[in-house]
Formats: C-alpha cells, structure tokens, sequence
C-alpha cells in the first residue's frame, strides 16, 4: 500500500532505498559511538545528507513530501545516521523559510567547504514543550546586531556543528517575540558539550551555552519579511514543514523493525503471521496519513494539522512496532538482536521531536475547534 | 504456584515476602533490589533466563566466580549501547554459555522458538520476585515523575497541573494498581508474563512524561530500560520448565 509518488521522486525513494544495506551495517558502531559517523563521510547516504539543499528538491512545490519519502526510506537504513550526518538538516527548512538570498548564499557556502554539521538550538534546560517562554536573549549592540546569552539542550550534532541556528527572544520585547539566528559556532562565547542518551545516539545531543556570543545584523534571520512574518510565524511554518519529516523518521524505524522480523524469522504461520500483517498494515496507514500532512503543507504551509497528527500516530506507532518485534523471538531478544534493542530505544525519542504528543493533542484540538482540520 | 502473600511480610521461615523486593526497588533503586532478590532466591548462583543469558547485579555475578564480563555464545556479536548502559549500572550481562546451541531458528510450523531449557533454577518464584521488583521500580519513575513536573512550568502553573498531565499519570496509576492486586494474587506464570508487559507499558507511559531527560543515558531512563532488560531475558523463565526443584514442586501443587 504505497501510494504513487511522482516520477522523480519515485526514483529518489528507490536511490535512498538502495543505501539501507549500509546503512545498517554501520547502525551498531554508530550506537556504541556517536564520532563514528567522522569514518563515513564518503558513503552515498552520508554525502547525499551534507550536500542537501544545493540544487533544490526534485519536485519542486512537493519539498514536504520529498522530505517525507527520503526520511523514511534513510531511517529505514539506520535513523541514527540520518541524525548524524553533516548537511543543512533543519537549519536548511529553517533558512528555506526566514534567510534571505543572502544568507542563504553565506549558509550554503559554509556547507559547501566540506563536511558541515549544523544545528538547531530550541529547547532549554527549564523549558521544553514552552518554546514562547525560552530565555535566551538577544540583547542590541547599537549597531543593528545583537549579543546572545542563553542555555540550551539536547540539540542534536550541537557539539560538532559549524553553523548553529539559534532561537531567542530579543530583550524587551513581548513573551512570544522569538528570533532565530544564525551562530558562527567558531565565535567566542559558543559551547558545546555532548549528552549520553538512550537512543539515537548518533545525533550527540548536546547541550549548549551562549555566554555574549556576537551575533552580526546580517545573521539575523527574517528582517528583510514584514514584522508580522519574522517571528513565531515563520517558525510555525518551519514546524509545519518538519513535522512530516519526523512522523517519517518514526515510520522508518518502525518498518526496519517489521522487516527485521520478517527476514530473521522467515515464513511465519497462525497467530504470529496475524500479528505480523497487523504491523505491517499499521505502518501502511500511518504513511498515508504522513503523506497527506505533507500534501497539506506543500499545498499551504500554514496547513500543519494533519502533520500533528501524522506525528503523534507515527511515533507511538514506531515504539509499539519495535516493542512487538521482540516478542517474535526467544527470551534474551535484545541481546541476540542488538539491532532490535536499538530500534526499540530509537523509536522512543521521536516522542520529544518537534514536539511532544501532547503539545501535538493540544494544536490538533484547538485545530479542531476553529473547524481547520478534520472536514472533508 | 506461589502461595499468596500474606498480609504480613514475614513469610514461612527462609523465604522473603515478595514484596520485599517492590519496597527495595522504590526505595533503594533497581540493582540493590535485584541483589536481594538473587541472593534470597539463587544464593551463590548465576541465575540463567530459559535464553542462557542473564542480567544480574556485577557483584551477584563475581560472588558466584562467574566472570561479569561475557565470553559466551553472543561475545563476538556486533553490539549496541544497549550492555554498557545496563554495565554502567552495576549490570553484568551475560550471553549464554558457549557451548550451548543458539536457537535463532523458528519452529517449522512457525510458531515462536521455544529455547531449550537452560535456566538454572529459576521458576515462578523468580519471575514473581521480578515482576514485584520491577512494580517498585516503576513506582519509583512515578514518583520522580511527579517531582520532575511539579518543578517545571508553562503558561503560568506547573506541569504537573496540566489535565492532560493528570489523566495520563492516572491511567499509569490504574496500571500499577491492578498490576499489584494481580501479584498479591499469587499469579500463575504466563499471568506474571502479562503483568511484564503490563510493567513496560506503564514505564512507557511516565517516560513519555518525562520529556527527554527521561531519554538521557545517565537519567531515569536507563533504570526503565535495565527492567526492560530484565524482563526480556527472564521471559518465560516461569513456565518452561527451567525451574528448580522448589518451584517445579510447587507449580505441581
Ligand atoms: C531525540 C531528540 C531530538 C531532539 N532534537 C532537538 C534539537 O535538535 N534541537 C532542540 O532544540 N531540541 C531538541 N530536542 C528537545 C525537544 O525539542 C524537547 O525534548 C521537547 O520540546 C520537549 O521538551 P522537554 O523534553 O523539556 O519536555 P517538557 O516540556 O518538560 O514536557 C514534559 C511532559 O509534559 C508534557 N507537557 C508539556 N507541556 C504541556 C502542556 N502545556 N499540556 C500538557 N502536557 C504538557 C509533555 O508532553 C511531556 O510529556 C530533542 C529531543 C529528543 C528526545
């Protein structure tokens, strides 16, 4: 039940498909060590992540759903990976959205050096789901640009990163005035330092601190919109955008899993081959629902609804897949199937990207209230 | 089947009121009560779930001579982060002895592979303490849970306040409780295999509560993930014939 893509982008999922084999093979290491992914700078996967953005989507317009179809298929080889690698990552979405020609320009030339990682530093240590409340700040130096302080955490790749998109509220103004940068992470006053996680290890989650970092005029992303698009309301619709993308990161887990299963145990027959088929059939719709939030936001980017909800279903879906997936073999599962015991505390994280479930409950209610979503 | 606890903890003499084993767990943390509950149960042993592996307390393990780091059937496997999570509490995880037949193969009618039995001396009594451990540890998570959102805030109250918050700390409520009144039951062991699951699903449920210092390696986390491990390689340690001679009595009884 896969439905049809476009011609180029069916070619682009078969070609992101093909590097799943290497993907895994790389999966463990890469687990056991988030600097690993330094070794793998050549591989197609690897490559194809750092040089994103360069030449634009193949579809033009349908960039949400591309992202969707490339994110499922990379996270299907191995969502650590995926995490890890150099490349615009979100900062790219980000920049889509607020950089102006020129930024983008700078941005893009960085990467383009060689091997760049970058970041995307949001949440911090007192509050997470409460982006509005964050207390970084942004402070005026006179000369159109600012200094920043602030704490951040648990931003993926901060510690290795070149360039970092930073989000703070600039000093004075209102609660929700959030304002997003762009750091040299060379810069004085910059800091990363890794966190040990569960899962997802690759992506070296770290945390980061900003004590007056200077932060030039020309780095601050979305003065060159009116007022009212700088703000949260561009940050909304990169949220929007990335959404898709991390219900398709779930669905990847959750399929590397069932194939798993699938491969190891062979023929499966009864109760088990019920269950089995169950799986297989909850991944198939919540990849429709994925596709259509993505439709959505390629057709109007303040469109994010479906995407919550592709969201939400995506991530519990990727925790119940890999948990089953055990059960299909002996006791001791997670030691004779490390890759299993892997996905199982992958999956758990995409919880907390982009928003936590019930932050995603929270927008699809009051989405539901002023009649957005849920009408034919 | 184990006779139901009573209402006191004292038990018949020589043996432990299992729910000795929750109260170690909530109070002093997972591995302390995984070496009380091994050293009650299985002294001087390596107890073995029905797989070969095991996942017991490092000093459990080189009290019975048995080297906690493993050189069995699994050592030259590629490996995950998963064992030095679980080592870097106090876990030694070991693969089943060398020369012992893996059984990665399915049954042909494509049921699920049974393991021959290389449990040694695990029962009901085992899983029973374990899930009562693992019951206390998850209590544990519940209450930390409770602590970690009353300190943070939106929107001007905490998040502990937050309905959404309140409905699904008492849905893990509603778990623990019957999980409970189940144990206090003196369950059978494919019933304790259930309340296993049940167990990983209320952690679940608080981690996701926890936002994502509950996905941290060093946080709360981890000890719901050793249970999660725990509960894997005890699987069916219960009711496959892998018991003792005591519980292989009593399960006759
Ligand atoms: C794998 C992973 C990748 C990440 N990548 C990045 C990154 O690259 N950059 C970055 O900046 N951050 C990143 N994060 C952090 C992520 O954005 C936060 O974890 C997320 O926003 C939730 O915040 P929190 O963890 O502080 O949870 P909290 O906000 O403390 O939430 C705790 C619990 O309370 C609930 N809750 C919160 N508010 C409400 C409410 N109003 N009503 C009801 N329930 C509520 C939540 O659902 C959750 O269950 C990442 C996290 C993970 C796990």
């Amino acid at each position: 039940m896969i439905r049809e893509l476009p011609d180029g982008m069916a070619r682009l999922r078969d070609r992101t498909a093909s590097w799943a084999g290497e993907l895994r093979a790389g999966a463990l290491g890469l687990d056991r060590d988030p600097e690993a992914i330094r070794d793998r700078l050549e591989e197609p996967a690897v490559r194809f992540l750092a040089e994103l953005g360069g030449d634009g989507p193949v579809t033009p317009g349908r960039d949400t759903l591309e992202r969707v179809v490339v994110a499922e298929e990379l996270a299907r080889g191995d969502a650590g990976a995926l995490l890890a690698s150099p490349g615009p990552s979100m900062s790219g979405v980000l920049l889509a959205v607020l950089g102006s020609p020129e930024q983008r320009d700078w941005f893009y030339g960085r990467l383009g050096e060689r091997p760049t990682w970058t970041c995307f530093a949001l949440t911090e240590p007192e509050r997470g789901s409460a982006i509005g409340e964050m207390s970084s700040v942004l402070t005026p130096d006179g000369d159109g640009g600012y200094v920043l302080h602030g704490t951040k955490r648990y931003v993926g790749n901060a510690s290795r990163a070149g360039v970092a998109a930073v989000f703070a509220r600039v000093a004075g103004t209102e609660r929700l005035g959030v304002t997003a940068v762009l750091v040299d992470t060379a810069d004085p006053g910059y800091r990363a330092r890794p966190l040990p996680m569960l899962g997802l290890r690759g992506a070296q989650f770290s945390s980061v601190s900003l004590d007056g970092v200077r932060v030039p005029a020309d780095r601050v992303l979305g003065t060159h919109l009116s007022p009212a698009r700088r703000g949260m309301w561009s940050i909304v619709q990169v949220f929007n955008r990335l959404r898709p993308s991390v219900a398709a990161i779930a669905l990847g887990i959750a399929r590397a899993a069932h194939e798993y299963v699938g491969e190891q145990r062979g023929t499966l027959r009864g109760a088990e081959r019920e269950r089995y088929e169950e799986l297989g059939r909850r991944i198939d719709a919540a990849r429709l629902l994925t596709y259509r939030a993505a439709d959505a936001v390629d057709a109007r980017p303040s469109a994010g609804h479906l995407g919550s909800a592709a969201k939400a279903r995506a991530a519990v879906l990727a925790e119940d897949v890999t948990r089953s997936a055990l059960g299909f073999f002996g006791p001791g599962a997670r030691l004779d199937h490390p890759l299993l015991d892997k996905l199982a505390r992958d999956a758990r994280g995409v919880e907390f990207m982009e928003g936590a479930g019930n932050i995603q409950k929270l927008t699809l209610f009051h989405g539901l209230q002023a009649g957005k979503v849920g009408r034919p | 089947m184990t006779a139901p606890a009573g209402t006191e903890r004292q038990d018949a003499p020589g043996r432990t009121d299992p729910r000795t084993y929750r109260d170690a767990a909530r109070e002093d943390g997972l591995v302390p009560a995984l070496t009380l509950l091994t050293r009650a149960l299985e002294p001087g042993a390596v107890p073995r779930g029905p797989g070969g592996h095991a996942v017991l307390p490092r000093e459990v393990v080189e009290e019975a001579g048995v080297p906690a780091e493993s050189a069995g059937a699994g050592a030259d496997r590629p490996y995950g982060a998963g064992r030095s999570l679980a080592g870097a509490l106090g876990l030694a995880v070991l693969d089943p002895p060398a020369d012992r037949e893996p059984y990665a193969s399915p049954n042909p009618d494509g049921t699920a592979a049974q393991p021959p039995c290389a449990g040694t001396g695990t029962g009901t009594d085992w899983t029973t303490g374990l899930a009562w451990l693992r019951l206390g540890s998850s209590e544990a998570l519940r209450d930390l849970c409770l602590k970690w959102l009353a300190e943070r805030e939106s929107e001007g109250s905490s998040l502990l306040m937050k309905q959404m918050v309140k409905g699904a700390l008492a849905e893990v409520l509603i778990e623990q409780l019957e999980i409970a009144a189940v144990l206090e039951s003196g369950p059978s062991a494919p019933v304790v295999e259930r309340l296993q699951e049940q167990i990983t699903g209320a952690d679940r449920g608080l981690l996701r509560l926890l936002g994502a210092y509950g996905f941290t390696g060093d946080g709360p986390g981890r000890d719901a993930y050793a249970s999660e491990l725990l509960a894997d390689v005890y699987r069916g340690a219960g009711d496959r014939g892998c018991a003792g001679p005591d519980a292989a009595e009593e399960g006759a009884g």
